[in-house]
């Protein structure tokens, strides 16, 4: 049976609360005849780097095949399609599978297979959808810096 | 491909341009279905026509529809095939870089069953931007098929959505009144703009309804609700979108 990290996407968390997350990362598991072992989310700082979960990947006990992720907007929280960190996924060996979109992508032929219609889907989103629509949905904390933010520019303005 | 008519209603009924690629499809379809009820017979319009003889209702319909939606979807490729059956009017309608359902609903409307789809229209939910193919295994006729309204008439009927209280029901009988019956033939798929009123009468023929339906859409036309990744995938791009889409790679892996 293959083992699978479970990547949730921590941007879209009011939307799609982590428990239905789990669910379709699950749901996923099981289709591909897996399970998963380990859950694991980004921090707001990092959703455009895959920091956390980059370094998940660098523990080299991590004895997984692949990554699911809960979408693949997870790819798009850095202004553009990441192709290179899907990359890099790949080539380090693992496989990586979207639960929401239902799309896995085993090789990298597969993953110039799938290019387009990734790049299409980031394309239009950035495209179409209202800037603040594509930023993640801040938690309370994320709005006291926003405020903050806001009052020191009002008081610089001042 | 009757472009004035298409602007016009927002809708266009039109013959296959490859019959056999159609009836391959059917015929494979046939072969799926004929195995789950135990038919030895070889004809498939008999079979689909008088499948209501098996007298498969609710879960048991349901679950044997739901098998063969992923036959069709995933071993068939139906998507495919459709298109390649109605290429020069598809390309003609949606553009040369094109993106297809992932997903071919497969609906079997038996007589006298009343779980038919209400009165709605596809888009919104769905991009305006789509076009819907709606692809009959048999003929069709009278109450056997289904009812569009035009564009003039879609308009007129979500007018009266607008009444909050009778709003529905004054909507509902204005499409079964005003909408527009078909008649097909196998071979014949209707194609639409999905922001089309539409609806399913109750099957009163003595005869089973088999159809198909799927959606179109351009490479970078905007999404509604559903989003491209997960309802929809590449099904041919034109030259110059691989090459440029070779060059974004490029760049996309600095």
């Amino acid at each position: 049976m293959k083992s699978y990290y479970s990547c949730l996407d921590a941007g879209f968390v009011k939307y799609a609360p982590q428990s239905l997350q789990h669910l379709a990362n699950g749901e996923k598991a099981k289709k591909l005849s897996g399970k998963i072992i380990f859950y694991t989310a980004e921090d707001f700082k990092t959703l455009p780097s895959h920091g956390v979960i980059k370094a998940k990947m660098d523990e080299k006990q991590a004895n997984i095949d692949g990554i699911i992720f809960f979408t693949l907007r997870q790819f798009f929280y850095g202004g553009r399609f990441d192709y290179k960190f899907l990359k890099y996924v790949l080539d380090e060996g693992y496989e990586v599978h979207f639960a929401r979109e239902d799309i896995s992508v085993e090789n990298q032929q597969r993953l110039d297979e799938l290019f387009p219609i990734f790049y299409a889907t980031q394309f239009v989103i950035k495209r179409d959808e209202a800037e603040s629509s594509w930023d993640h949905i801040t938690g309370p904390y994320e709005r006291i810096d926003q405020e903050q933010i806001i009052s020191k520019e009002l008081h610089n303005v001042a | 491909m009757d472009r004035e008519f298409f602007l016009k209603n927002g809708y266009i009924i039109a013959p296959a341009e490859r019959i056999d690629v159609l009836e391959q499809l059917r015929d494979q379809i046939f072969e799926k279905a004929k195995k789950m009820v135990d038919y030895n017979g070889e004809d498939a319009t008999q079979f689909f026509n008088q499948f209501h003889h098996y007298e498969l209702t609710g879960t048991q319909l349901n679950d044997r529809r739901f098998e063969l939606y992923n036959d069709i979807s995933k071993n068939l490729n139906a998507g495919e095939l459709i298109y390649q059956a109605y290429e020069d009017l598809l390309t003609n309608l949606v553009g040369p870089d094109i993106l297809v359902q992932k997903g071919t609903n497969l609906v079997i409307q038996q007589p006298g069953d009343s779980n038919t789809s209400p009165v709605h229209r596809d888009s919104p939910l769905n991009s305006p931007f789509e076009v819907v193919g709606w692809v009959p295994l048999v003929d069709i006729y009278a109450t056997k098929g289904m009812y569009v309204l035009n564009l003039a008439k879609t308009d007129k009927a979500l007018e009266l959505l607008s009444d909050l209280d009778s709003g529905y029901e004054q909507f509902q009988k204005y499409t079964e009144k005003e909408g527009t019956r078909l008649e097909m033939k196998f071979g014949e798929a209707l194609f639409f703009w999905p922001g089309l009123v539409h609806g399913i009468p109750l099957n009163q023929e003595e005869e089973t309804r088999w159809s198909l339906n799927i959606r179109y859409k351009g490479l970078f036309s905007p999404v509604g609700s559903k989003g491209l990744g997960e309802f929809f995938q590449i099904l041919r791009l034109s030259p110059l979108a691989q090459v440029a889409l070779e060059h974004e790679k490029e760049e996309c892996s600095k």
